[in-house]
């Protein structure tokens, strides 16, 4: 919120964010990596199906992360990364294998890092974890690291020139040993350049390679070449033929010579069965950027490249969502100063003087308007972000969660570069992240179960996230056994919350159940969830972003929970209406209509107030009964009106209307909603306050907590705990 | 609550002015602590300075339903909504509505920022650890658990308030505070 900068407190945020940046980014590369090991399923252990540049990428996150705690003097933070790093270091050279089990490891670091992270964030120091915790873990590590590995076969065995072999790096000599345990031709393309001109041509003959195969290393060429002139010899691996290479060399005047014959494509499979798993390349699709294997650089190079993107200049700006809200803030002002000039100058129109004057001062103010409208829409675009910053925490959180719960579950993700507000995709966070352990722990059938319903062994949870319209849906869907509303029901009728002879539950109110607070159908509390706490804080959750959240299931098939999420939270239009002498804002996204009714037209049906519209029944709702206000004297509902009449308006969707009574209706207007801050958020109905301009400061409704409110109130249900 | 609002609205028109807490060094002692000092009902207080944001003069507020009665509503200072508590009233001391000295102290606490509703306020002071005394159970009417100690200076006492504490509650949608 507002807590001042104190010394030390902006170095450490940037410190914070910084890390963060580099964690989430490792869980990203830690998750493809994990997919890589899959898909090179039963092929021999760590033979290259896994991108190497992707665990140079890796290896260099580590390398960074220590250098940035190190800086801050985070000692346990830059314990873990050193140890992280040298076990990455060993991975990528080639000398411990990459299994399972040290994939585990190092989620695990990346785990136990975040934790540290966090406790800096929390606490200013490391609490995250204990001394002991980290001692043995990093135990673990070295143990890990120290797991030699045996190599097959070596480019020496394979006939590699030894002059190249001794001026290779460990990192190349290793490169060059799994793509010969790979099966692939190595090559050499030699190729003279002009000195003034060589970095340009040799980029782009490098460029070339690089769609080929893999560069593993660039030499400077052995034979003294012509004054001017400079040679190179550029060390290739590749399973393409030889003719193919020419083909794709044309134009450049490099000379393509084999330094190991490659085996023919068409006798391979017969000749090389130490290569069961063919060309060892991730399948385009969704991960069609990883698709082209990046080459790996050498290992000095990689150090370089590591230094040079700490420098070097991407074209983005890190910035804290603070200054964001404060630039928005100001912003809202500037729109409401806008108003204030706009009716100066309707005044002087009116007034009648200098009327030159006042027309040029209006039209000056409508080019203002155009102008800040679109300086506010700007400064919304900066605060999007892409759903994968909430998405990519969920890869983590299935596979570990599916694990705990010895479970085998595939999350398939699509849409993850939808954009939302930056601040909603952080709180998205928790929520979906109960959604999936509900999936996990009570949807997803154990493996047995499964394959005895005839139902894929491995379970799926796909998360998909698309726009519709002024909204983003965010939907989870799992293929378990879906809800039991039965169960649902007789848990129910045990907690008193429904009579015995309550009719069959229908969806909704099935749905509803299950968010009450503490509501749980297991009947044991699992490691994972059970605990009754979830349904209803992610109900919350989602209603404090001013979203919806919805159900479908099916016995059996699975169940579908949908979020539907306003693009932004910084400014919506609303509708300012008046209630027993206070006023309030209505999200105009949630508004259907605005009615005008006679106190007559109000029915009562089981004490609860309804109206008729079109044929269904629509409940209603008074703010002062719902808030318990005190009325101001002599007030009447409607305002005093010589005939008693109201204005209702109605909110929410389909079978969840309402209909909001109120006095007047103020207009509408766009609104900056704010928090009502840490001490009030506990309170119902309300999402958040919102200034007017002349400083008026209206609460704007949460129009889905009334609708509960409105909905548990008319189901009569008995009070519980 | 509406009676709240009222007198709330008593210096609707007042303006804006922030007081700046501007004061001039004399050579600090090591263990001197820099207070603001403020009256409630006749006594005066103090709390430290450097949790101090702003003060500003007491304006309109938005009441909050369910908020408990030592919260009359919100303010926005500036874009920025704060939380307005009646000191008066979470300190257990009489409530009145506020008279021309009244000012809002913008103020806050591991991220939370509550503007405190005082009578007036009367300035900087400072404090050696000799003028420190210890607290009795109950001080100047009010519980002793909100006061963190008792200053003297000069022939004047001034309570020292235990901020965290008075601002270590939470408000539950039934309105009940804890």
């Amino acid at each position: 919120m507002s807590d001042e900068p104190t010394p030390g407190a902006e170095p450490l945020r940037e410190f914070l964010s910084e890390s963060e940046e580099l964690i989430e980014k490792l869980g990203r590369d830690l998750i493809a990596l994990d997919q890589g090991l899959r898909r090179e399923g039963a092929g021999e252990a760590g033979a290259g199906g896994v991108d190497p540049e992707l665990l140079n990428d890796i290896f260099r996150g580590a390398h960074s992360l220590k250098g940035l705690s190190g800086m801050f003097g985070f000692k346990g933070l830059t314990t873990v990364s050193h140890n992280l790093e040298n076990l990455l270091d060993a991975l990528r050279l080639g000398r411990v294998a990459l299994d399972a089990q040290v994939l585990d490891l190092l989620f695990a670091g990346l785990d136990l890092l975040g934790r540290q992270v966090r406790g800096v964030g929390e606490g200013g120091s490391e609490e995250g974890a204990d001394l002991a915790e980290i001692e043995a873990f990093v135990a673990r590590l070295n143990e890990a690291a120290g797991r030699p590995r045996t190599a097959a076969t070596s480019a020496a065995a394979a006939g590699v020139d030894p002059a190249i072999l001794a001026v290779l790096t460990e990192f190349e000599e290793h490169r060059l040993d799994e793509n010969v345990r790979a099966g692939r031709g190595l090559y050499r393309a030699r190729a003279s350049f002009d000195l003034a001109t060589f970095d340009q041509g040799l980029a782009e003959l490098t460029g070339r390679l690089k769609k080929q195969g893999e560069v593993v290393t660039t030499l400077p060429g052995a034979a003294a070449a012509a004054p001017g002139r400079i040679e190179f010899d550029v060390v290739f691996a590749t399973d393409r033929a030889e003719a193919d290479l020419r083909a794709a060399l044309a134009g450049l005047e490099a000379e393509v010579s084999p330094l190991v014959a490659a085996p023919s494509p068409a006798g391979r499979a017969e000749e090389a069965p130490q290569v069961p798993v063919a060309p060892q390349r991730p399948a385009p699709g969704p991960d069609a950027d990883r698709a082209e294997p990046r080459p790996a650089a050498g290992a000095a190079q990689a150090a370089e490249e590591a230094e040079s993107s700490l420098r070097s200049a991407t074209q983005t700006v890190r910035v804290d969502i603070a200054k964001l809200d404060a630039l928005m803030t100001i912003v809202g002002e500037l729109v409401l100063d806008k108003t204030v000039i706009g009716g100066i100058a309707e005044e002087m129109r009116q007034a009648g003087g200098a009327p030159t004057l006042s027309g040029a001062l209006a039209k000056a103010t409508r080019s203002l308007g155009k102008k800040l409208a679109e300086l506010q829409e700007r400064v919304m675009e900066v605060r999007m972000v892409p759903l994968s910053q909430a998405f990519d925490k969920m890869a983590r959180t299935v596979r570990k969660l599916s694990r705990d719960a010895g479970k085998e579950v595939d999350l398939v993700i699509s849409g993850a570069d939808t954009k939302l507000d930056k601040l909603i995709v952080e709180e998205l966070v928790d929520p979906l992240m109960h959604i999936i352990r509900n999936a996990i722990d009570h949807g997803i059938e154990t493996t047995d179960e499964r394959v005895e319903l005839g139902k894929p062994a491995r379970g799926r949870i796909a998360l998909r996230a698309f726009q519709k319209g002024n909204h983003v849906v965010i939907e989870v869907e799992d293929d378990g056994q879906g809800i039991d509303f039965d169960r649902v029901r007789s848990v129910a009728v045990a907690r008193g919350l429904l009579e015995p002879d309550a009719p069959p539950l229908k969806p909704r109110e099935a749905f509803d159940l299950l968010c009450t607070p503490g509501f749980t159908t297991r009947d044991t509390v699992t490691e994972i969830s059970g605990r009754g706490v979830g349904m209803d804080a992610v109900r919350t959750a989602i209603s404090q972003l001013s979203g919806a959240l919805d159900l479908e299931t099916t016995r059996g098939a699975g169940t579908k929970m949908i979020i539907t999420l306003p693009m932004t939270l910084a400014i919506i239009q609303a509708l300012v209406v008046a209630t027993c002498g206070r006023t309030y804002a209505i999200p105009l996204s949630q508004v259907q209509e605005n009615l005008m009714i006679a106190p007559g037209d109000i029915r009562t049906v089981e004490r609860r107030e309804v109206i008729q519209l079109r044929e269904r029944t629509l409940p209603l709702a008074r703010l002062e009964r719902i808030f318990r206000l005190r009325p101001p004297d002599g007030w009447r509902p409607g305002g005093g009106r010589a005939d008693g009449s109201l204005y209702v308006v109605v909110v929410g969707m389909g079978e969840r209307s309402l209909g909001i009574v109120v006095d007047e209706l103020l207009g509408q207007q766009d609104v900056v909603i704010k928090s009502v801050g840490e001490l009030l958020r506990g309170v119902r109905g309300i999402a958040g306050a919102a200034d007017l301009g002349n400083q008026q400061t209206v609460l704007v409704l949460d129009v889905g907590s009334l609708t509960d409110e409105a909905i548990a109130l008319a189901a009569g249900r008995r009070e519980v705990g | 609550m509406t009676a709240t609002r009222e007198w709330l609205d008593l210096e609707a028109e007042a303006r804006f002015t922030p007081v700046e807490l501007r004061e001039v060094q004399t050579a600090p002692a090591e263990e001197t602590r820099q207070l603001l000092a403020f009256t409630l009902a006749g006594e005066e207080y103090a709390i430290e300075i450097g949790s101090i944001e702003e003060i500003v003069r007491v304006r309109p507020v938005t009441e909050v339903p369910f908020a408990p009665p030592f919260c009359p509503g919100l303010v926005s200072l500036r874009g920025r909504i704060v939380t307005i508590i009646d000191l008066r009233v979470r300190l257990g001391l009489p409530a009145e509505a506020p008279g021309r000295g009244a000012r809002i102290i913008v103020s806050s606490d591991r991220g939370r920022t509550v503007g405190l509703l005082v009578d007036g306020v009367s300035g900087v002071i400072r404090l050696g650890p000799s003028d420190l005394e210890a607290t009795p159970v109950v001080v100047g009417g009010i519980d002793g658990e909100f006061v963190q100690g008792l200053g003297r200076i000069g022939g004047r006492l001034v309570i020292l308030l235990n901020l965290p504490r008075v601002l270590e509650f939470t408000i539950e949608g039934d309105g009940a505070a804890r």
